[in-house]
């Protein structure tokens, strides 16, 4: 499903380059549960951003879902991320303006789905999740747990074929922390494909797979 | 301290911007209220107005009998009198040159109480010789070219003869804020001034009018001298002798009505006559000028609005750094420190540049409100607006000083920003709907008065204007018994370029020489009607057609032809007749108010409704008569209107070397009625373009804050998909509500000064109040110019950023 061959990503700042991917040969077939573990500033940020289709190699090639997406505008990708990808982030990136539901049905804005169906979407992911009863309030109302329970409810929304998850636990205390990792267990156990970036052994050992980067490179 | 960046830049900008046209602006207002403060103790001296209530209409002038002036320093508590006598201009002859020069002829005591300053010469002698003059500085300026022109001659034309007069004193010039202008004075001995009017102003029998000026003490009753004054003439009125039926008409009313006005509030004072005999000086409404200062108050407070919200968002960007700084041991106190001289360094810097700003546009802002404000700069106003500027910085630095004392160094370094409460942010997007609405609101009534404006002007008077040039002549020469005008005329009627000539007592769309009589059908009630003096060629050279009967005719009228009479379709209604045709033939009777002979005349027919005067005036009912002695002639040209003008250059010396030629074309007539409405139009559209400079800068910041607040709500939209036109749309969404609320507040509001505006035109454009919806689109445009570059920005933002945040 997600497929890297020799993918290059350099950045330039000033007069100094930084080799964030360096001939990355990745495949991440579909229902997998992968956990992409290394140190700050080796590059799982920039590989997430790739497989999000939020970026674009510079070198080599990326496929996802059969499609060489290296040197797509961003047009194209993102008509190409719409609805198929989730995600969800170390900082919940929830907008404090807009409600829980809300913040959900903001991943729905751009599709397709009509108004009614979105209410019921957001409504039925909010039950899932266990935050129905705070669909109304504010993120900054809720606790940790919740927001990133919220958070989840976003990006499993659209359902997507791939879920990405930057450090999910980072924010939270253990005992939210376990239970978000348990809520990742169940989505991949309904077959969505999932790709988290993360600092914790532990929660790496949760994947069904893990990659270890480093200085760029796979180890 | 931080290096300048774009944001301090256009804060700076905004703030000079709007800090000039504040400065700008009430300091034009200031100088409206200051005017005749160059008169010494000013707040003791009044003009003595009166109103002839025998006279139709019952106007009130700005003169009176000048025995009052004698009678004034008999009456306790009064410690001054003066007067003096603004004539037409004068024409003097400097060395072969013919010039116009505006003097006055000044009685008694009018040096001291007017506090003039002689720079050189000996002013007594200037106000007592017969042949001496004195002249302001810069009068000797314009003439000689030098001020240093005690004991020059130059000659002093009147209509037959000319003399030569001198200059015996050079007097500073008096400011160009009075009511009281000249460019030289003379006394009553001079040779020009007859005899019996000499006589009549100093020791007055006849009750001819003057200026009268007068000095109360302190203590003094200004309603016991008025009273006293009133007695006075109640008294010496008697010996007009004024027939029964006069006084009968004038019912329970005094014969003259005498009243002290301020000479401070003399600018103000429009409701006055203002007929041939007197010196146009420069009125003023105090109403548009509150408004103007209002306007200027509001842009400077929108100004600072903008610097508050911009450098609010500065303080909200640079959070890390103040958090870091906090860690680092900076006390708040040094933190107000910091920000306060950083504040203060830009509110001073903008304070400059909006003063150097306001000196360069000082002479514009001159021309456009038709003023010389030249005077305006000085030490002391500059250090004022240095001081203004100051304060402003002073004030609008504690806002963004207390968001930075808010910041959480623990909560910012930790990634999670300590921005403002969210009421604070929706305080100041109000304030940013503020700016757009009070720009709006102006652009609304600046297009409403600068499109009626252009209507009254440009609109028809009732006949073509294109080819006719007015000449004004001098008063004092009367064309029935003046060979050399009819011989002028006859030779501009055989000019090639001229296909007609006539004349008028006064131009047609100017008030100057009107006056009003009663008629009366055989019967009927006595209406007052404006009586209008045309020569017999007026109705053909103006190609006005009759719209019943017919109009003077060279062959059937000569002057000497017994009365017969043109009327308008308003008088004749107010005449009582059903219809225009009906009134044709019939005789009316007039009634003269001081002798009470009635004669009669006969309406040979009937002329359609020409503009007269001013369009905010509605329109008068009018009786044509014929008369040969107009101050006023018309030229018709046959083909081009410049070769009409150019061959009256030509003849006009021949026949009038001693005068300077007074010559316009017939529609400047009219755009001379409607002088400060194009200049309140031109200082409007001035604040406007400011006004609608600050909201573009306030739109900018609206637009920089949304983005830099929504940077990752619009970095998440983009993640679940947000097009480019998606991003666009929100933008557009955020400062679309901005403008929406703007036309809320503004439009109606707007749309009710415009109805007050246009209230006394008895004509209106059409398309005034499609001002709102033009204001709304330019409205528009400008605030999606301004936020064009941040809606970039949004646009390009990369998604990825949202994994950063």
């Amino acid at each position: 499903m997600l497929k890297f061959v020799n993918t290059t990503k350099k950045f330039i700042g000033g007069e100094v380059i930084t080799t964030a991917l360096n001939n990355i040969n990745l495949e991440i077939g579909a229902g997998e549960y992968v956990a992409v573990v290394g140190p700050s500033g080796c590059g799982k940020t920039t590989l997430l951003s790739i497989i999000g289709l939020l970026d674009t190699p510079d070198g080599g090639e990326y496929w996802f879902d059969g499609k060489n997406v290296a040197g797509w505008t961003e047009n194209r990708l993102n008509e190409l991320r719409r609805g198929r990808i989730g995600f969800i982030f170390q900082s919940f990136n929830l907008i404090e303006e807009l409600s829980v539901e809300e913040n959900v049905d903001l991943a729905l804005e751009y599709t397709s789905a009509s108004v009614q169906e979105r209410r019921e979407r957001v409504a039925s992911m909010l039950d899932k999740l266990g935050v129905a009863h705070r669909a109304k309030h504010r993120p900054s109302q809720l606790s940790g747990g919740q927001q990133q329970r919220v958070a989840v409810a976003r990006a499993l929304v659209t359902r997507p074929a791939v879920l990405l998850a930057d450090e999910p636990t980072g924010n939270l205390d253990s005992a939210h922390g376990e239970e978000v990792m348990e809520l990742l267990r169940q989505i991949n156990e309904e077959g969505t494909t999932i790709v988290m970036v993360t600092h914790s052994p532990t929660h790496a050992a949760r994947a069904k797979r893990t990659v270890g980067l480093l200085d760029g490179a796979i180890v | 301290m931080k290096r300048p960046d774009l944001l301090t830049l256009v804060a700076v900008l905004g703030l000079a911007v709007g800090l000039a046209a504040f400065l700008l602006l009430s300091g034009f207002a200031r100088y409206s209220w200051s005017y005749n403060a160059q008169v010494p103790d000013v707040g003791h001296v009044y003009l003595i107005k009166h109103r002839f209530n025998v006279e139709a209409g019952r106007p009130w002038w700005d003169k009176a009998p000048m025995l009052l002036r004698e009678a004034a320093l008999a009456t306790p508590g009064v410690t001054d009198a003066t007067g003096y006598l603004g004539w037409f201009p004068l024409n003097i002859q400097v060395d072969g040159q013919l010039h116009k020069l505006r003097s006055l002829t000044v009685l008694p005591r009018f040096a001291e109480m007017m506090g003039l300053q002689v720079v050189k010469g000996d002013l007594t002698e200037a106000l007592t010789r017969p042949d001496a003059f004195a002249l302001t500085e810069s009068a000797a300026k314009r003439l000689f070219g030098t001020t240093d022109v005690l004991g020059r001659a130059f000659l002093l034309n009147s209509v037959e003869t000319r003399s030569v007069a001198r200059i015996a004193a050079i007097l500073r010039d008096p400011p160009a804020n009075t009511t009281i202008p000249f460019e030289s004075l003379n006394g009553l001995s001079l040779s020009l001034v007859p005899p019996m009017f000499r006589d009549e102003a100093l020791h007055g029998q006849m009750g001819w009018p003057g200026h009268m000026l007068i000095r109360l003490h302190p203590d003094a009753s200004v309603a016991a001298v008025q009273e006293a004054l009133q007695k006075f003439m109640d008294v010496a009125i008697l010996k007009l002798n004024l027939p029964p039926a006069a006084m009968a008409a004038i019912g329970d009313a005094k014969v003259m009505d005498v009243q002290l006005l301020p000479l401070r509030e003399a600018y103000f004072d429009r409701n006055v006559v203002v007929d041939a005999h007197t010196l146009g000086v420069d009125r003023g409404d105090r109403g548009v000028i509150a408004g103007l200062m209002a306007i200027g108050a509001l842009i400077l407070v929108l100004a600072a609005i903008n610097y508050v919200n911009l450098a609010t968002i500065r303080v909200i960007r640079r959070q890390r750094e103040i958090g870091m700084r906090k860690v680092l041991g900076f006390g708040n106190g040094r933190l107000a420190f910091q920000f306060l001289a950083e504040s203060m360094f830009v509110s001073l810097l903008a304070a400059v540049f909006g003063i150097a700003l306001a000196v360069l546009a000082l002479p514009i802002v001159g021309e456009l409100a038709n003023r010389d404000l030249s005077g305006m700069v000085s030490l002391a106003n500059i250090g004022a607006a240095l001081g203004i500027g100051v304060i402003a910085g002073l004030l609008v630095s504690i806002y963004p000083a207390w968001i930075a004392f808010r910041v959480r160094p623990a909560h910012v370094l930790a990634g999670r920003p300590d921005t403002e409460s969210q009421t604070a942010r929706r305080l100041r997007q109000a304030l940013s709907v503020l700016q757009v609405a009070v720009a709006m609101g102006l652009a609304s009534f600046t297009l409403a008065v600068a499109w009626q404006t252009r209507f009254s002007i440009n609109g028809s008077p009732g006949f073509d204007p294109a080819p006719l040039l007015v000449l004004t002549m001098n008063e004092d020469r009367k064309l029935e018994d003046d060979d050399t005008t009819h011989a002028f005329i006859a030779e501009l009627e055989q000019l090639p370029a001229v296909a007609g000539v006539t004349m008028t007592a006064d131009a047609i769309g100017r008030a100057r020489h009107t006056w009003s009589q009663e008629l009366s059908r055989e019967g009927g009630r006595p209406v007052t009607i404006e009586t209008r003096e045309i020569g017999l060629t007026f109705f053909e050279q103006y190609g006005i057609r009759p719209v019943a009967g017919r109009l003077f005719n060279p062959k059937v009228e000569t002057y000497i032809t017994a009365m017969p009479v043109v009327l308008n379709e308003p008088a004749a209604r107010e005449l009582g007749f059903a219809s225009a045709q009906q009134a044709v033939d019939s005789i009316l009777l007039q009634r003269n108010p001081l002798s009470s002979e009635v004669t009669s005349a006969r309406v040979i027919g009937i002329a359609p409704d020409i503009r007269l005067r001013s369009l905010r005036e509605p329109p008068t009912a009018v009786v044509y008569n014929l008369a040969s002695n107009g101050m006023t002639v018309t030229v018709r040209a046959r083909g081009s209107v410049a070769d009409a003008a150019t061959a009256v250059r030509n003849v006009w010396p021949k026949h009038f070397p001693l005068t300077v030629l007074d010559m316009r074309p017939a529609k400047d007539i009219y755009a001379a009625n409607y002088a400060d409405d194009a200049s309140l139009a031109k200082l409007l559209t001035l604040a406007t373009l400011v006004a609608m400079f600050i909201a573009a800068i306030g739109a900018y910041v609206l637009a920089t804050d949304a983005v830099q607040r929504r940077t990752r709500e619009i970095a998440l939209r983009k993640l679940f998909g947000a097009r480019r036109r998606d991003v666009g749309k929100l933008v557009a969404r955020e400062l679309g509500a901005v403008i929406l609320l703007a036309a809320i507040v503004a439009l109606p509001l707007a749309a009710l000064a415009i109805a007050r505006y246009l209230a006394p035109f008895s004509e209106r454009t059409p398309v005034a109040y499609w001002a709102l919806l033009a204001a709304a689109a330019v409205s528009v445009g400008v605030v999606g110019v301004a936020a064009a570059r941040q809606a970039r920005i949004a646009i390009r933002l990369k998604p990825a950023v949202a994994m950063r945040t």
